[in-house]
């Protein structure tokens, strides 16, 4: 079930939320497993052989996680994490691994054409970081598996995240006192939501048209290529963060406090602090699982280099089995080397403005690999960028209007002026009269979209 | 600052004061709740009062108007009266009911969208067929035998709601699409009543009429045409006879109390040539043959062929590209249509399948110096 779909706004939202505070007041275990059916509903209702697959893999850290509690065994752990990484290896990988193979091998194995199950990146990672979280002794009790349970599917964040914490969640999902409805998380819940919903249906949505043109096109111009690129590098950024901060007003409502996935990435200053900004949950968990046990910074320049590149690239590889995503880290990585040496070693700076621009420009060009299917479609994409032709301009006038352009300069208004749209998730929020106004509009604009969208791009990884 | 500007900034202040105004978050979720509610009611009624795509009843109060045609078929297919239906693509968007009914003797209604695939054929097919099993009579069909390998258009899966028996879809009541379909209905409406023949006012006669013909036709927009000719024909393979089978003839053969014309639209000779240049002639021809042999064996169907009517095919000047031709090529068929002039036996129609082969080689060499030419 898509968040930005009629069925979840006007039913399963409303029951599932009305459900489970009624319910709660009966018995807070019955709240909770009502949750977590709705979340199985949610999950199952893109394809039911899914559940199958998460149910296993449920069971299967839980059980592991209670031995790692009877003795914090280090072989058990890194069993645990194999086994993970195995599951998510095979559904993801395989055939890209088969595929390289038949390539350099010249054989002949058959591919597998595997159905990826939807957020498996997403909640095999989460129960990587919970068998870690209880070898290291870092969750404060044992949990019930009904709590464990809803940590991994509850339903905001099943699919395409934030990618949370075990320490984060699970207590929260314990507390009693999130048990009853809270109106200012109500409130705070809703507003978020239909800030990051009017990001998906009334910003992302148009943008990925213009993309897609540009992306699909025998021979872009300079004008497609320009725009199409800039229009996917916004696509993306409102997609996924509206996605997030769907999840985020979701989770509130629940009272549960997801975290922060983006705050205003395009505004770094460089590629350092936008890795900081984008997909904030990635990031920690790259650093936590992959760079901290590859050494991090601890031995010597070179390895922390090597270790920073190594980080990028298994996180271009989270993001796709396919080269060109495994290119989309790589360039990253090698992003982030090169800013290392130049702050650290080299001890130069650059003016804010300036490296602000740079770091945009760098994420922009960058995304078209991570946008393109191949090599081939993106480097149609970036020649176009040199071919300054005048009929392909007049073409390109003809088929954009106004419109575009002013979805263009609202979305740059958006970037640079507006506060990040969960920084209303706070405490410190206070209902105003142009929440409410804001929240309304934004609400019924983009349900009166519903039936133009398309699938979140983070629902692939 | 003049007393104008202090009180506009007045009138400014005190909005921005207005909205920053804090609210308990009871009195919030209250205010949110209740408006939305409202506002929810009070549009659904108004959708289904002004009912622009026909999906509860036929315009009252307000006159209806015809300005999104794959949105609307559905609708008039199950509210409107008629004895006999025009069903089929761009091919057929030409014709003009006023001229079907008088030339045939029938009350029409049309049901062809540009694009038509062998679904849409069949959802017409089914609402017509089930909706109108009393009255219907006869079904004119335009056939293009590549429709049935086509995927599913984007508008079918964007109108798909339309043609289920679901009355109550949220795609109709809250979209930006019946929304801008009711703004349109009130300003035509508001437009038509200055004007003494009203219904041209409301686009009656992109429905019914040949409106859509406001192509140009000339031999030099043919070969313009042919010069830039870029997309790959669909390929009609064995899946696509399947789905004609299932898409089309099943209707026919269940419902033999309809006489069912299936006409084969003719296209420009260039058309032909420029299968063969892909090298998909053949499988034209015998998705062509396929066609033939099925309908042939029904007692319900006639096919008229006009795909080697070289009076039409062969001059120039009745095209806009390779496939469309003018409302005059709409007149002959439908005349040929009444008078039977382009029925043949099963084997006259073997030998006209085999003229379509003939002429694209004899015409081949023209086409390629066209097609070439700077």
């Amino acid at each position: 079930m898509l968040f930005c779909s009629y069925v979840f706004v006007l039913l399963f939202l409303p029951l599932t939320a009305a459900g489970y505070f009624l319910l709660n007041k009966w018995h807070h275990k019955a709240g909770k497993l009502y949750l977590l059916t709705a979340s199985f509903f949610f999950y199952g209702y893109f394809n039911p052989a899914y559940l199958l697959l998460l149910a296993a893999s449920l069971v299967f850290n839980y059980l592991t996680g209670m031995l790692l509690w009877k003795k914090a065994d280090r072989l058990l752990l890194a069993f645990g994490i194999a086994v993970n990484i195995l599951l998510l290896g095979y559904c993801k990988y395989y055939d890209f691994f088969v595929e390289n193979i038949n390539w350099i091998f010249g054989t002949d194995l058959v591919l597998k054409n595997l159905l990826l199950p939807l957020g498996i990146s997403f909640f095999t990672f989460q129960q990587i970081s919970y068998l870690c979280d209880v070898y290291h002794r870092e969750l404060a009790e044992r949990y019930s598996p009904l709590t464990y349970t809803l940590f991994v599917t509850f339903f905001p964040q099943l699919v395409a995240g934030p990618i949370v914490l075990a320490n984060e969640m699970m207590p929260q999902f314990a507390d009693e006192r999130n048990l009853k409805p809270d109106e200012h998380n109500l409130s705070c819940g809703i507003f978020v939501f239909s800030l990051g919903l009017a990001k998906k249906m009334l910003l992302a949505d148009n943008f990925a048209g213009i993309a897609d043109r540009t992306f699909n096109m025998a021979v872009p111009m300079f004008a497609d290529s320009f725009t199409g690129t800039l229009a996917y590098c916004l696509q993306i950024y409102f997609d996924f963060s509206g996605y997030c901060d769907m999840a985020i007003g979701i989770g509130l409502i629940f009272n549960i406090k997801l975290p922060v996935n983006f705050y205003a990435p395009y505004l770094s200053a460089n590629i350092q602090e936008f890795w900081r900004k984008w997909h904030i949950t990635l990031g920690r968990f790259m650093s936590q699982f992959v760079y901290i046990p590859l050494g991090g910074s601890r031995e010597g320049r070179v390895r922390t280099y090597i270790n920073l590149a190594v980080t990028f690239l298994v996180s271009g590889l989270w993001h796709g089995a396919n080269w060109m995503m495994i290119l989309w880290g790589a360039l990253h990585g090698t992003a982030i080397v090169i800013h290392r040496i130049w702050s650290r070693e080299l001890k130069m700076k650059m003016p804010k403005l300036a490296g602000t621009v740079l770091t945009f420009v760098f994420v922009w060009l960058v995304w078209i690999f991570f946008r393109a299917e191949n090599a081939a479609q993106a480097g149609k994409v970036l020649a176009g960028f040199t071919d300054f032709n005048a009929a392909g301009f007049r073409e390109f006038t003809d088929e954009y209007s106004l419109n575009t352009l002013g979805l263009f300069v609202v979305s740059a208004f958006i970037i640079i002026f507006l506060p990040p749209a969960n920084s209303f998730a706070s405490k410190e929020f206070q209902p105003k009269r142009w929440h409410l106004t804001t929240a309304f509009i934004l609400l019924l604009s983009s349900i009166f979209c519903f039936n133009r969208i398309s699938p979140f791009i983070y629902f692939n990884f | 600052m003049s007393n104008g500007q202090k009180k506009n900034h007045g009138i400014f202040r005190k909005t921005a004061a207005y909205f920053q105004e804090p609210l308990a978050p009871k009195v919030f979720l209250r205010r949110f709740f209740l408006a939305l509610v409202i506002f929810l009611l009070i549009w659904v009624m108004l959708v289904w009062f002004l009912d622009p795509y026909i999906c509860f009843h036929k315009a009252f109060f307000l006159k209806q108007t015809y300005t999104n045609s794959r949105a609307m078929i559905p609708g008039i297919l199950r509210r409107y009266d008629y004895d006999t239906m025009i069903c089929g693509s761009s091919m057929t968007q030409n014709f003009d009911i006023g001229e079907i009914n008088r030339e045939l003797g029938v009350n029409c209604i049309k049901a062809t969208s540009a694009g038509l695939t062998g679904s849409d054929m069949d959802q017409y097919l089914k609402i017509a067929l089930n909706d109108h099993r009393k009255t219907l009579k006869r079904c004119l069909i335009g056939v293009d035998t590549f429709a049935f390998a086509k995927n599913d258009s984007k508008l079918w899966k964007a109108y798909s709601y339309l043609y289920d028996e679901s009355p109550f879809d949220p795609e109709y009541f809250l979209s930006a699409d019946t929304f801008e379909a009711m703004y349109d209905m009130v300003r035509l409406n508001i437009r038509a009543i200055y004007h003494q023949d009203s219904r041209h006012q409301l686009n009656y006669s992109l429905m019914f009429g040949n409106k859509p013909s406001r192509m140009k036709f000339s031999g030099e927009l043919l070969r313009k045409d042919i010069r830039e000719l870029v997309r790959k024909p669909v390929t009609p393979d064995a899946a696509s006879r399947s789905a004609m089978q299932q898409q089309l003839i099943d209707h026919i053969r269940n419902h033999k109390n309809v006489k069912f014309d299936i006409f084969l639209p003719p296209y420009s000779v260039y058309y032909w040539c420029y299968l063969k240049e892909n090298g998909v002639l053949e499988d034209y021809l015998r998705s062509r043959e396929f066609l033939a042999e099925q309908l042939y064996a029904l007692p319900n169907a006639v096919i008229h062929d006009f795909q080697c009517d070289t009076n039409i095919i062969l001059n120039e000047e009745h095209y806009a590209d390779v496939m469309h031709y003018s409302p005059q090529v709409n007149t002959r068929i439908i005349r040929g249509i009444r008078d039977g002039s382009c029925r043949f036996t099963r084997e006259e129609f073997k030998e006209r399948t085999g003229m379509i082969r003939l002429l694209a080689e004899k015409y081949y060499g023209t086409f390629n110096s066209i097609r070439h030419k700077k």
